[in-house]
Formats: structure tokens, sequence, C-alpha cells
């Protein structure tokens, strides 16, 4: 399904209307439409991916978003033009994160949370060996600090520079080399022992 | 001369794979220096194993409701600025609200737009009949803390499951058992032999998948149709924003997502959340009588030696000193 497809009406508008990201938050707090749907077309798939790569849940990306989303319309005042929207936003979206990360570890004694905490159904049949895989990065993922994951998402996921992390996190380039440095030295010994399984000759793995 | 440094610097982009200037000289100093090279296959290693990650899926209908959430800001703040604004210039939007709103009515009453079309209302009872098995998988705000919710279903042979955080309730069409969250002293489970029903009957729109007829259309884009009814609890909604929202896919006129949005304080609040998957296999843990490790009190067995029948629909049955 095309999720992001905008509103009716709105997909035209494109083109006439490609205001800059000042602009584009100016008129949203002015309570124009239009540039909401601007906003939310622009912005909703990177900050989607960052939420859900941090907590790898949909419903909860998908609020982690909307509340970004929100906060961005409360404090749009605050919008300075020398930053990007994006990065604006992905700040935002880390703190977001960093909450509701902090509301899971509060509430982990209730010892549930593996049922939130699976991936989303995989619909492609004989996939499972990827999906072990997969499902092994994200416990990798899982394993870092919030602010080791949320380096190695952005720089991975989002192949952004550590400049631009540095930018959403607020701190100096020298600080997310060190946290980019421990954060894939611990994901090289928590995935190591995927390494070698996945190492096995094709033969070997079909003999098992 | 490059150091190494300089290349333990650009490692991680050079090893991404992304183009760099010194690109080149950090080739260079690799094919002369093992510590380097060494590094570099371990983060190449990492980056490798990090391209399994699973794929991020779809998000249904949420970019829809963001839009709707900023709009209700926005509408919400431009409420509040209302408040600076004199006397007469409130009573003056206030004449001119009331008529653009009675024009608007009129305007929407003739057209019935409200009103999902019976033709879409009998697709989506259609479609959700034709589903076998259903899995509902969210959280609700129950005592004030986000507890997970699950259902599963299965028409037949009928199953019907839900867990709310340590709460189960069990039901395969002959015994239905309920088994509180497992503390000591809480209360004790029971079972009871009954034929095939359902618990909350919210969920019998996505299980026996009628009235959605009755569901009035509340936003609606080429993909998806968000319809919304009133309270979650049978009840007459409180305000404008409380109520059931369900987000259609109208491709399969399946319903994907269940929201309910509590408004009791006037401050709408998200209080819980069901997405749902259609004919996908139910797990053996799931179809199974769970465990019960609280006192129970079992009404599906036969009367005990000298206890009288009764005419009621089952026979109860409970240790001496349980009750």
């Amino acid at each position: 399904m095309a999720i992001d497809t905008p509103l009716p009406g709105a997909a035209p508008m494109r083109e006439a209307f490609d205001p800059s990201d000042e602009e584009l938050l100016a008129r949203c707090r002015s309570g124009d439409d239009r540039a909401m749907d601007e906003l939310v077309t622009r912005y909703y798939p990177v900050l989607f991916r960052f939420a859900y790569r941090m907590l790898h849940e949909r419903e909860a990306a998908e609020d982690v978003v909307q509340e970004t989303l929100l906060r961005a319309y409360r404090s749009a005042g605050r919008f300075r033009a020398e930053r990007r929207l994006s990065t604006w936003l992905l700040a935002i979206a880390a703190n977001v994160c960093r909450t509701e990360l902090h509301r899971r570890a509060r509430r982990s004694e209730c010892g549930w949370d593996g049922l939130e905490e699976r991936a989303a159904p995989v619909s492609v049949e004989g996939s499972a060996l990827q999906r072990l895989e997969g499902e092994a990065v994200h416990r990798a993922l899982g394993s870092l600090s919030m602010d080791h994951r949320i380096v190695v998402v952005l720089f991975y996921f989002e192949g952004m520079s550590q400049q631009e992390i540095a930018r959403v996190c607020g701190c100096v380039v020298g600080t997310v080399k060190s946290r980019l440095h421990y954060a894939l030295a611990r994901l090289r010994r928590v995935l190591a022992p995927l390494e070698q399984d996945g190492a096995e000759s094709p033969g070997e793995r079909g003999m098992q | 001369m490059t150091t190494c440094r300089a290349v333990r610097d650009a490692l991680p982009e050079y090893a991404a794979g992304r183009p760099l200037p010194s690109g080149p000289h950090i080739a260079s100093h690799l094919s002369r220096c093992a510590a380097c090279a060494a590094a570099d296959r371990e983060l190449r290693s990492v980056f490798a194993a990090l391209a399994a990650a699973p794929e991020i899926p779809g998000s249904a209908g949420g970019a829809l409701r963001a839009r709707m959430a900023l709009q209700a800001a926005a509408a919400e703040s431009s409420a509040g600025g209302s408040r600076g604004r004199s006397p007469v210039q409130r009573r003056f939007l206030c004449l001119a609200g009331a008529v653009i709103g009675i024009g608007l009515t009129a305007a929407l009453v003739a057209v019935r737009p409200w009103q999902v079309s019976v033709n879409a209302g009998a697709k989506i009872e259609a479609a959700v009949q034709r589903a076998n098995t259903w899995h509902l998988r969210g959280w609700k705000i129950r005592d004030g803390r986000r507890v997970a919710w699950e259902v599963w279903g299965r028409r037949s042979p009928f199953l019907y499951r839900e867990q709310i955080g340590q709460e189960v309730v069990f039901d395969d069409g002959r015994q239905r058992l309920r088994v509180p969250a497992g503390q000591t002293g809480e209360r004790a489970a029971t079972r009871v032999a009954v034929g095939p029903m359902v618990g909350d009957p919210s969920h019998s729109l996505f299980i026996t998948g009628t009235g959605w007829r009755q569901m009035k259309r509340w936003r609606e884009t080429s993909d998806v149709v968000v319809l919304r009814g009133g309270s979650g609890h049978g009840q007459r909604a409180q305000s404008r924003a409380e109520g059931d929202y369900y987000t259609i896919d109208k491709r399969t006129w399946l319903p994907l997502r269940k929201e309910y949005v509590a408004d009791a304080s006037s401050q709408p609040r998200l209080a819980s959340v069901l997405s749902a998957e259609y004919d996908v296999p139910v797990p053996d843990a799931v179809a199974h009588v769970p465990p019960v490790t609280v006192p129970q009190h079992d009404a599906t067995g036969p009367p005990l030696p000298g206890m009288p029948t009764t005419k009621s629909t089952f026979t109860g049955r409970a240790p001496p000193g349980r009750w």
C-alpha cells in the first residue's frame, strides 16, 4: 500500500508549492493544511525509518513520528533557518525515542515485552534464515545504549555523515566518532557468531 | 603521507563504501598497513551483518494519522487564539461559525458523506467474514499503564484467545476459561462450558464482521478510509474526539487498525491500539488451553454426587470453601 500518498487534491500541488523548510514550518504554524500535508509527505518516511530502527515496533514508530511532528509544530518558533529541518526533526525524534525506551525499561518487570518487541510478521515464505539473521541484528542493535544506537542508525541506515549526526545529537564530532567506534566494536562482538554461521558453505547448511 | 590516525578517522565512511576524496590514499595505506587493513575488514564484516536487518514494514495509515494530529493541533491553537479577541469579535466569529456550520451541515446531510455507503459497509463485512483467522495486536491503557493486548481468533474450528497484560481469556467453543493475572491473592480462574462467543463487543466487528454499515466515514485517502464509531465501551461519546477509529485498507476492505481515543477530561489521548492481520496460522502455543496456576472454579464437569441438577444453561461445580 502506498501509505504516504498525499490526501486527495494534494498530489498536483507539489510542483507549485515547494517552499523552503523555514517557510513550510511557518505556514504549518499558521494552520495551512497544505503545508502540513507537505511537511508529512517530505519527512514522514525518514522519521518512520529512524523510529522503527530505534524501537523495532511499527505502532510505536508511528506514535513517535506523530509526536515528533506535533512537537515540531508547537515549537516551530525555535527552528533556526541555518539548520536543516530534517536534522531538527531527527533530533526531536531521537528525544521521543529516548523517552519511549526509558518507559519500556521501567515497565520491563512485567515480563511480557517480548510480545511487543517481536518483529513485524514476514510474509515471504522460505525466508526463515533471513528472518533469524534479521532478528539477530535487531537484538544486537538493542544491546547498544540509546546514544550508541542513535549514532549507528543514523550512520549506517540513514547514510548520514558524522558531522550531520553531531548536529542531530547536539554534540561535537569527536563524541560521535567515539560513540560510533564503541558501538561498532560492540556490534562486532555481538554479531560475530552470526557471521560464523553465515560463513558455512551452502553444502554444510544443506546437510543439517 | 596518510597516517594511521587519519585513516582510522575516515575508516567508517570508507568501509561503508561512501565516496571520499581521500579514498585512493586510504586504499594505498591499507595495502601497506596490516593493522588498519584488519580494522577495515572488521568494520566491513559489521556492515555486512547489519545488511541483514529486517526490512522496514509499511506504515499503514500512519502518515494520514500524523496529518490529522497536526490539523487537530492547529485547530486547537486557533481556538486558543480566540481568547485574545474582544467580546464583539468573539460574538461575530461565533455567529459566522454558526452560519457556516449550519450551511455545511445541510450540504453534508444532502450528500450523506458521513455515513459509509451500504456498499462499502457490505464490502468490509464480506472481507472480514471471508477470513478464517485474525490476529489483533497492540496495547491499551489499564490502571494508568500501557499494557500489551493481543487477540487471536479462528472462525473454524472456533477459537478465541485474548490476553491483556497477564490476563487471559481462552474459548475453544466448548469451554471458556478466564485466567486472571497470576499474582498471589488475586481472584481465581473460572472455567465454564459455553458455545462459541467472543469478548469485547467492539472486537466482534473484526470477528463476525457485522456492524460496519453503521460506521461513519471520518477521513479518506486513495488507499485507506478511516471510519469512526462511538465510544469503545458502548457509551455515548464524551466529546468531539472520543471514539473508536478504524483504518480500512481500500484494496482488501479489511480493517487494519483500531484506535480508541479517550477524551473524558477534554484532553484527547490514545487509550488503545490494535493492529490486525488475517489468515495467519494460529501458533500452537495460542491454540491450546493455557496453564492455570491460580485457584480455579471449574464448571465444565458433571454435578458432584448428591448435588441437585439445575435448569440453568451450565452446571456449576466448585470445591468446598473456594467461593
